[in-house]
């Protein structure tokens, strides 16, 4: 075949063939926007369930009381969630304050410190965050609740630090390495100390990535029901006692959902409401951050 | 979507080698004592975690005995400890999420990329990502009073019409069960799919698709003969990775599988009730007791070590990914 | 390679009689901001025609003009004209797949795709227009990557991926799959920028070789190399608004030794850029 014929052979074909071409790219390329689209379904339903249904419920009165137990005379008195807010403040709040340290100093170590037990341990950490929540759920209860036959609310809190801690270290981590070099031996060459080249320079320069990472697992962890729900016990009066027992938003949904009362099923919406509102409140401050870090 | 916020580490974890940095050294010694303090501690607890956990496994297992993985009765209350369906359970309703959210998550991802506008892209984006941060307690919510109901009502009834009664879409259909379960499962992983294909799908250099069609290949003939291609082991590594989630979510399926039965234990047809491993360490310990209850750590220990498999692996093949095109 | 008779035989610019590619006023524009501005010149047949100028001056952005390419770029606008053998590319009723199919492009860095195999490669956009016949395809592959010169050193690796071929090789790999599709133009940006001055001389000498095949544009910020392969020049430099423009087109050896504009003679010189 001489060029000139391949090359008609080649023009015949690609406009033959265009027609085809076009219509199976066109077919895929609506393919693609149909999975787009389902993709939107589920989030759309559950949005409009749980805003829909659970609107009503926002009120300073279910927000502020605490849970009833529906009797037969009056099968619609779940009374509020404010035994569970407060619950969730307190259980949140110390697992926050023991991880944040934790998780900095563990990720500054890791930064620090070369060698097979800091691998170890980095690799424990990345693990644990693909772990079922259950499994540190079903630890927390057979360490402690099994050994002191309690329950208590800080029980809790040190489950969900092993929701916490490993998504902050991991995240701190990745901050302090992103930090230049150039920075660093700067430090160094002035003649500072590591620990004030960490404390002055290289944490302050990780410092929007590290809180980045802190919002992110706060934001996971207050949704979390299986770590805490055989360790907390319950309590339907609303206390800040880290030693009491403690009922949480999450394990509040769990009891009503599988609650005898439809009144109590039609009240998870409410509580989810509320869950919803403060996991994405967490989860957007984290995104700003990471925004923030996007654009320095 | 919390696994693609998080930037892996480089792969040396320690300092990198040209800073020379030796710990303690003489004046900074509490810096160094602090930081091997919170290091030994933690490596600490993770071994104790796992000690934990064979120690109370062991009674279970002798409790439970290798009858575990030949009977096919689960039965909490009356030791009955056959984990056949729950294995099952599991398998069945991850394969199906995946079956489901798979092509849908890559497709949206592609989608994202490639068809809407570049201003969209991260709202779009961030939209579906919002599954990703919903709690399982509201998808089992979700699960178990919008979706039970729809697909008691209207989903099941049409599948069973639409196959003419025949297998897998035969018998009684109630809503919840396996078919509930997967869908529950494919929402939750849809976003990890998406949120990891689509940061593969922008890594792939834009050279690739100007080249095809260069060459005067269409939009389509672009995605399905390079974009996809070169995105497999990424993808790949999201699909392990979404898995790992699948195999391991306790609450939301919790209440939307109806639970083993003892008729017919097994899921053998798209409308059966059933449990998977997590779920029913939820369910079963309320009625926590002796080596009844070693048995369920005996369960949590099988699954932490499948589900840390499968996650590892996961994340090796990503890591793997990031560097091809470096 | 003998300009001398070039420029006594062909009358250059506007209206010359074997104009594969005629620009016409050519502007792009990005969010509204040109970046090459009215920018009129003919490509002639089986010639090299290259373009020249200091980084930034829109080289690249006049060469993808060529082949659509802006049309990727959300926010960029091509005006003028530009006639393919007399058929304005932007206007006409063929489709844009089957139009680029007629025009290859070789890019600054190697790019083959790297999960196909070398022979995968040659093919791959006789595949894409819906060629399917074996025979022709391996035929082609023959062909295409005996004109690229690599048939010798990968005939016996034909299955190999194309990522274990050095840089040089992925280049004339890329050549190669443009070739296939037996396109009567090559527009080429910068294809030495990443390469060693081993596999930059064995392009430069593919190029010279190639256009009794295909007309030929080539982006190069090297000097020397638009003096060695081409036979007619573009010189392209930003005007102070930092757009491009087109200053002086004329054959190669005019553009080097006897500029009609001295910013030309400046920056073939050296002088700046
Ligand atoms: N996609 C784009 N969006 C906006 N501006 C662009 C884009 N591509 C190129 N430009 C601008 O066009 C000008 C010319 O660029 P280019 O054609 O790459 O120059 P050269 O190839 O001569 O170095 C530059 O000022 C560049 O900023
Ligand atoms: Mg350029």
């Amino acid at each position: 075949m001489s060029s000139q014929e391949r090359r008609e052979f080649i023009r015949t074909t690609s406009a033959k063939s265009y027609r085809r071409r076009a219509l199976s790219s066109r077919v895929f390329t609506a393919l693609l926007v149909i999975a787009l689209l389902i993709a939107f379904v589920p989030l759309a339903s559950i949005l409009q369930n749980v805003v829909g249904h659970g609107i009503r419920y926002i009120t300073w009165h279910f927000l502020t009381t605490s849970q009833q137990l529906p009797s037969i005379t009056n099968t619609n008195g779940i009374g509020g969630i404010g035994n569970a807010l407060a619950g969730t403040a307190v259980v949140d709040l110390i697992a926050v304050l023991i991880s944040i340290p934790t998780a900095i100093v563990l990720a500054m170590a890791m930064f620090e410190i070369k060698g097979r037990w800091v691998v170890a341990v980095r690799t424990a950490m990345e693990t644990f965050i693909g772990l079922p929540s259950i499994v540190f759920g079903v630890f927390t209860y057979v360490s402690l609740v099994v050994t002191t036959h309690q329950y208590h609310a800080y029980f809790g809190s040190l489950a969900l630090c092993f929701i916490m801690i490993p998504v902050m270290t991991i995240n701190a981590l990745a901050a302090l390495q992103s930090v230049p070099d150039t920075l660093i031996e700067a430090g160094l060459s002035l003649g500072l100390r590591p620990s004030r080249v960490m404390l002055h320079i290289i944490l302050p320069a990780a410092r929007a990535r590290v809180f980045t990472g802190v919002f992110l697992a706060f934001s996971r962890a207050v949704g979390e029901t299986a770590p805490i729900l055989f360790v907390i016990g319950a309590s339907t009066l609303p206390g800040f006692n880290p030693s009491g027992q403690a009922t949480t938003l999450p394990t509040l949904m769990w009891s009503y959902l599988i609650g005898a009362y439809p009144s109590q099923r039609e009240a998870c919406w409410g509580i989810a409401l509320v869950l919803m509102v403060t996991v994405l409140f967490f989860n957007v401050l984290s995104r700003i951050f990471v925004a923030r870090t996007q654009r320095s | 979507m919390t696994t693609t916020h998080i930037d892996p580490p480089t792969d040396d974890g320690a300092l990198s080698a040209g800073r020379e940095r030796k710990l303690p050294t003489g004046s900074d010694r509490a810096y160094g004592y602090t930081l091997w303090t919170v290091l030994t501690l933690v490596g600490v607890i993770v071994f104790y975690f796992i000690y934990v956990l064979v120690k109370n496994s062991i009674p279970g297992w002798q409790f439970a005995g290798w009858k575990m993985f030949t009977t096919t009765t689960w039965s909490f209350g009356d030791n009955k400890f056959g984990v056949l369906p729950l294995v099952m359970g599991t398998a069945f309703t991850t394969f199906f999420a995946l079956l489901m959210a798979v092509p849908i998550g890559v497709g949206a991802a592609l989608a994202i990329v490639y068809l809407i506008p570049r201003r969209l892209q991260l709202a779009v984006s961030s939209l579906i990502e919002l599954l990703a941060v919903v709690p399982s307690i509201v998808y089992g919510v979700w699960g178990a009073l919008v979706m039970a109901s729809w697909l008691g009502n209207s989903g099941e009834p049409w599948l069973k019409r639409v196959a003419h009664g025949a297998w897998p879409f035969d018998g009684a259909t109630a809503g919840y069960g396996m078919t509930l379960g997967a869908i529950v499962l494919a929402v939750m992983i849809m976003p990890i799919v998406t949120a990891i294909s689509r940061d593969v799908i922008v890594a792939v250099p834009k050279e690739l698709t100007e080249g095809a069609l260069s060459l005067g290949a269409t939009r389509g003939q672009v995605i399905r003969k390079v974009i996809l291609p070169s995105c497999k082991t990424g993808i790949v590594g999201a699909v392990t990775l979404a898995t790992g989630r699948a195999l391991g979510e306790t609450i939301a399926l919790a209440t939307v599988l109806g639970g083993v039965t003892q008729m017919s234990p097994l899921p053998d047809r798209a409308f059966a009730t059933g449990s998977t491993l997590a779920a029913e360490i939820a369910i079963d310990f309320g009625a926590i007791t002796g080596k009844a209850g070693n048995v369920l750590f005996a369960l949590a220990l099988i699954l932490m070590v499948i589900v840390g498999a499968v996650t590892y692996l996961a994340r090796s093949i990503i890591r793997r990914n990031e560097r091809q095109f470096q | 390679m003998d300009t001398a008779e070039t420029r006594d035989n062909v009358t250059l610019g506007e209206g010359s009689s074997d104009a594969v590619l005629s620009l016409r006023d050519v502007s792009v524009l990005f969010n509204n901001k040109a970046a090459v501005r009215n920018a009129t010149f003919d490509v002639q047949a089986n010639k090299v025609t290259s373009l020249i100028g200091p980084s930034g001056s829109g080289k690249t952005t006049l060469l993808r003009a060529m082949n659509r390419l802006h049309e990727l770029t959300p926010g960029a606008t091509v005006t003028g004209q530009i006639l393919l053998e007399g058929e304005d590319l932007y206007r006409t009723s063929v489709p844009i797949t089957v139009l680029r199919s007629r025009i290859g492009m070789v890019f600054q860095r190697p790019n083959p795709f790297p999960t196909m195999s070398i022979y995968d490669n040659a093919v791959a956009g006789l595949r894409f227009i819906g060629v399917k016949d074996k025979d022709f395809l391996e035929e082609s592959a023959h062909k295409a990557l005996s004109e690229a010169a690599l048939w010798d050193s990968v005939k016996d690796r034909l299955k190999a991926p194309a990522a274990t071929l050095s840089g040089g090789e992925q280049q004339r790999l890329c050549i190669a799959r443009a070739m296939a599709v037996e396109p009567e133009v090559l527009l080429m940006d910068e294809p030495t920028a990443s390469l060693d001055p081993v596999a930059t001389k064995q392009i430069e000498e593919l190029v010279t070789v190639l256009k009794q095949f295909v007309t030929i544009v080539i982006v190069t910020h090297n000097m020397q190399q638009a003096n060695r392969v081409s036979d007619n020049c573009a010189f392209l430099l930003m005007a102070e608004d930092r757009t491009g423009e087109l200053i002086e087109f004329d054959t190669t050896e005019k553009i080097f030794n006897d500029p009609k504009d001295s910013r030309t003679l400046d920056y073939t010189l050296g002088r700046f850029g």
